[in-house]
């Protein structure tokens, strides 16, 4: 079995405990206006031409065909270090639920060998899917974006109702979760956002207590330049740290684990 | 730290880096004087370092705990004119060179031009080494093939064990004499040689002690009385309290650096390990706290940063171009019977590295399995701050090393590293490093076939144009015949040298500290240690595997270029061939990325290397053994070589100790980790590994942690030596822009660390190409 991957990223310190070789699996369903990897939202492999002029243009690919046994082999290079640090392998993306096949086989060749998995995924899949993944991985990083869902379907393109549901399935099955929430000003870090998910999680998913607050940067401008996106958050400023701290201390004290950054 | 402390660092990071003639007047005016014309040659040196001794200036400076300097001053630096004798033209470089310079004074001058250079012009034993070196160790040397550790320096590179912390030297003055009475003159050819030599060693002992007590009566005049016991006690007679043992230490140091100029200079080693029980006794008696223990510590650390490297000229200062002396201290590791040898002092010392934050010493902590977590994240808090220290060295991969070079495992554990990253048995083992080797240039001269490039001058072999090379395999045994060819032609230089030292250049003073010389009655320059070896030091590993691996993959496996274009693209440095040289940048297997396809050259080129020198005989009875490490002299032999097929440009530097290519490597540390492992360090004396990150790598106790499974993961696979540079590549741009704004700035460099001053241009720039890791965001 084959599948579509845009990267590769070893020695990764950001996505779940330990030293991580995080894999990125090419495609997502949702198109957030705050994106880093606006390159990697379609599913397919793509061609970009790249550079100022004519002259020094080239033409850059992005995303890799990888089978199953092949990519298993690359991702267990690291194995020393993830045993050494208590990590393993991240599955990220895009959305990697988009290849929910090539995902499955990978996430079993890993648990066969003994790796630690993780999955960092926008919850946005057909109701059932994530049962498939219940034995196969040990920690989901789940995106939370926002609660409302006229604001959630304006800047993610798509409602939140089934990232809610499944949330919720997750939470019934007991699983280890961190809930990852980019911090976007002006979108999602008002005084509103974050109690009104405050009271969804307390009422719907209290024994989730782990939250990672993602404060948005603009590293991500040069490369929707560079392939030619619109990037429909450019002007926007840059985080306040004194408001992110005092979100912090909010989510605090309603009983939640926070930390700022992956 | 103190008042006291803060003083005298200050003293000693001002102090003036100058040339004192003091030392060469002194064995100029021995030497001159007819009644020491007869003695044997051991007993002639003895009586030498004595009347040095007897008369050298004592420089005690106010508010000092531990006292003595080789010098009349603190950097005031001695010249060793029986080794290399300086010319007029020499001092003047020394002078007004811009990087690592030393001030000369007008007295020196006529010292140097009146007395000094009369007398020993054509004696000294550089000129009597370079006219043993027959025509293609010249030309070799002058290409940049090699270069020669014992043309301006003296061999040393070794580590004092814990005879000092138990015999004085009084007692060692009297086992010599009951070595002496037992030589039979009846039965034992060289029962006069050993007479010799023991009667050297008993005056040298001698010499220290009336060293000592010239310090004593001085301290006495000025009514300081508690330093004046203290040196009338050691070295004569065994310490009894912390603060003697580091009295005694220091005397001894300044005994073997006075001696001769040894490269490295000399070094405690285990530290923790011999001071420990005196630290447990004060703390115990109620003679001695913590904070005066760290006090006596840190005036102990000062003196180290007082004497630098003697000045070095000329291909010798291009390879290691530092002030630093390499003496190594270190901390942890195991103890002799096997279990953890981490105590509290350890920690006392790290605390001691952290504040001082000095040069010299140097610092590095021994970490084996059996050595606990805490141990190895507080000296990551350290290198945290980004002045380079402490190193971290994988204990048990030396333990393994050495073993397997035929020590007992005892002696192995005693031991540790030194230098840069130079794996020994402390206290019995001469280990000599006799020059670095381009392996890179041995490519570039198979590749011309036999030509140096440079200089047009037919030096190598005539292994064939590599034009007709049919397969990769005739490549590489083009290759392994001019490895072989060079390191013969260096092993015979060695030889040649080593017999020089032991016939002109005995040390018997250093000899009494290692055991088994005055068992055996013999030099440590002649064999008389318990261990012999002499290494030569590999430079280029990942440049000569990139080369390697771009000619197999373009050449002759996709065969999209010929050799031919490669050469003559060369011999263009890339101009005019930008596209071609792109490729071979971008698109060839570069080491470091965990890649076999590169990787696999490194492993196969590192055992070309290794079966090529590891266990020939050297001439003092001991073993050749292999190291990897640079110092800078991947600088000095990347301006030896002309374009090379892995896209780098003439004259820019070489990969630097086990590390990939500057900017070669791009899928992280771990990769770079890996690719390094895939070597079989344990055959080496020793190999260095450079990681260089950016602050937030280290930003909280969650980063130091995963910097440290990083390390013990690498370890784990048996990996010898890592350090990690913490500073970004702005601040360092910016350092080179407004030099007197960073004059603080330390960086390392390649084994040790050094001020981003006092290093040359060319190695500023590669330093900040090195790549740099981006930390998480």
């Amino acid at each position: 079995m084959k599948g579509i991957i845009f990267d590769i990223k070893r020695f990764s310190t950001n996505d779940g405990p330990g030293i991580r070789t995080t894999v990125f699996l090419k495609g997502c369903p949702l198109a957030c206006w705050w994106c880093h990897n606006p390159e990697s939202r379609s599913a397919g492999i793509q061609e970009f031409s790249v550079g100022s002029s004519s002259k020094t243009q080239t033409i850059k690919r992005i995303g890799e065909c990888w089978s199953v046994d092949d990519l298993l082999v690359e991702l267990e290079k690291d194995r020393v270090f993830f045993e050494e640090s208590g990590g393993g392998i991240t599955f990220s993306g895009g959305e990697p639920l988009m290849q929910l096949d090539f995902l499955m086989a990978l996430a079993n060749g890993c648990k066969k060998r003994g790796i630690h998995t993780a999955i960092d995924t926008c919850g946005f899949t057909d109701f059932g899917n994530f049962d498939l993944l219940l034995d196969k991985i040990d920690l989901f990083l789940y995106d939370f974006k926002q609660i409302d869902e006229i604001i959630h379907q304006k800047y993610t393109g798509v409602s939140n109702n089934q990232i809610l549901e499944n949330l919720k399935f997750l939470h019934s099955k007991s699983v280890n979760l961190v809930l990852r929430v980019p911090f976007i000003p002006g979108i999602n870090d008002s005084e509103n956002d974050i109690s009104n998910m405050v009271l969804w999680m307390n009422e719907n998913t209290p024994s989730f207590k782990e939250i990672h607050l993602l404060p948005y940067h603009s590293f991500a401008k040069a490369k929707y330049h560079k392939y030619g996106f619109e990037n429909k958050l450019a002007e926007l400023p840059e985080i306040s740290e004194s408001n992110l701290l005092e979100v912090k201390r909010y989510l605090m004290r309603n009983g939640f684990n926070v930390k700022i950054g992956g | 730290m103190n008042e006291r402390i803060q003083k005298l660092r200050l003293q000693s990071l001002n102090a003036e880096y100058k040339i004192s003639a003091e030392r060469a007047l002194h064995v100029t005016e021995f030497y001159k004087t007819p009644s020491n014309y007869g003695y044997s040659v051991p007993v002639q040196r003895a009586l030498c370092f004595k009347y040095i001794l007897e008369n050298k200036k004592i420089c005690i400076l106010e508010n000092e705990l531990i006292v003595g300097e080789r010098g009349p001053a603190p950097k005031a630096t001695p010249t060793y004119p029986e080794v290399n004798l300086h010319t007029i033209e020499d001092l003047k470089v020394l002078d007004s060179r811009q990087k690592v310079f030393f001030k000369v004074d007008s007295e020196t001058i006529i010292a140097y031009r009146d007395i000094i250079i009369p007398f020993w012009q054509g004696r000294s034993h550089r000129e009597r080494m370079l006219h043993q070196m027959d025509e293609s160790w010249l030309d070799a040397y002058a290409a940049g093939v090699f270069t020669e550790f014992q043309e301006q320096r003296a061999p040393g590179h070794t580590v004092l064990g814990d005879k000092i912390y138990k015999q004085g030297m009084l007692e060692i003055i009297t086992e010599i004499e009951r070595t002496i009475e037992k030589l039979d003159f009846f039965n034992d050819p060289e029962a006069y040689s050993k007479r010799e030599e023991l009667r050297a060693m008993a005056i040298s002992a001698e010499a220290l002690i009336i060293f000592a007590r010239r310090h004593a009566d001085v301290l006495d005049s000025e009514g300081r009385s508690d330093l004046a016991e203290i040196c009338r006690r050691v070295p004569a007679y065994s310490p009894r309290n912390f603060h003697e043992a580091l009295q005694y230490y220091w005397f001894v140091h300044l005994g073997v650096i006075t001696e001769l100029n040894p490269w490295d200079s000399f070094n405690p080693g285990r530290l923790d390990q011999h001071l420990f029980p005196f630290y447990q006794g004060g703390l115990e008696e109620g003679t001695l706290s913590k904070e005066s223990a760290k006090e006596l510590l840190e005036a102990f650390w000062i003196k180290f940063n007082n004497h630098p490297s003697p000045p070095k000229v000329g291909i010798t200062a291009l390879e290691s171009n530092t002030y630093t002396d390499f003496a190594l201290i270190n901390l942890g590791g195991l103890k002799e019977d096997g279990t953890n040898a981490v105590n509290e002092l350890s920690f006392l010392m790290l605390d001691v590295i952290e504040e001082m934050r000095l040069v010299q010493p140097s610092s590095m902590i021994q970490l084996s399995n059996r050595n606990p977590d805490n141990f190895l994240h507080r000296a990551l808090n350290i290198v945290k701050t980004g002045f380079g220290q402490p190193s971290i060295f994988n204990t048990d991969a030396i333990v393994e090393e050495l073993v397997r070079q035929g020590k007992s495992i005892e002696d192995a554990r005693n031991g540790g590293a030194s230098g840069c990253v130079e794996s020994g048995a402390f206290g019995t083992e001469a280990y000599f490093l006799t020059g670095y080797f381009n392996i890179t240039k041995i490519l570039e001269i198979t590749l011309y076939n036999g030509i140096d490039i440079l200089s047009g001058k037919l030096i190598g072999l005539r292994t064939g144009d590599p034009k007709e090379f049919s397969s990769f395999e005739m490549l590489m045994n083009a290759f392994k015949s001019q490895l072989n060819y060079f390191i013969d032609i260096k092993i015979k230089g060695n030889n040649i040298i080593e017999q020089l030292f032991s016939v002109f250049l005995p040390v018997p003073f250093l000899s009494t500290l290692i055991e088994d010389c005055i068992s055996k009655g013999k030099d440590y320059n002649s064999g008389g240690a318990r261990y012999n070896t002499s290494y030569i030091q590999g430079v280029g590993l990942g440049s000569v595997t990139d080369c390697l691996a771009s000619l197999k993959y373009n050449v002759f496996d996709k065969q999209h270029i010929t050799i031919e274009e490669i050469l003559k693209a060369m011999k263009n440095d890339f101009i005019g061939y930008e596209g071609m040289r792109f490729e071979l940048i971008r698109n060839s297997p570069k080491y470091g990325n965990d890649d076999d396809t590169a990787d696999d050259h490194a492993r196969k080129v590192f055992e070309l290397f290794y079966d090529s020198v590891n266990g020939r005989p050297t001439a003092r009875g001991g073993t050749f053994r292999i190291n990897l490490l640079p110092t800078t002299s991947h600088v000095y032999f990347g301006s030896k070589i002309g374009a090379m097929p892995d896209g780098r440009k003439a004259y820019e530097p070489l990969s630097e100790g086990i590390s990939p290519v500057q900017g070669a490597d791009l899928k992280g540390p771990t990769a770079v980790l890996k690719s390094a492992a895939k070597i079989d360090q344990l055959k080496t004396g020793g190999t260095l590994l450079n990681q260089k990150f950016t602050p937030s790598f280290f930003k909280d106790e969650q980063s130091i942690l995963l910097i440290a499974s990083l390390v013990r993961a690498y370890f784990k696979m048996d990996g010898h030596h890592i350090q990690f540079n913490v500073v970004s590549a702005d601040i360092l741009r910016e350092a080179q822009k407004y030099p007197e704004k960073f004059r603080d700035l330390i960086v390392r460099v390649a084994g040790y660390s050094d001020y981003f001053n006092d290093l040359g241009e060319d190695l500023q720039n590669e330093i900040i190409r090195r790549t740099e890791h981006n930390g998480p965001v």
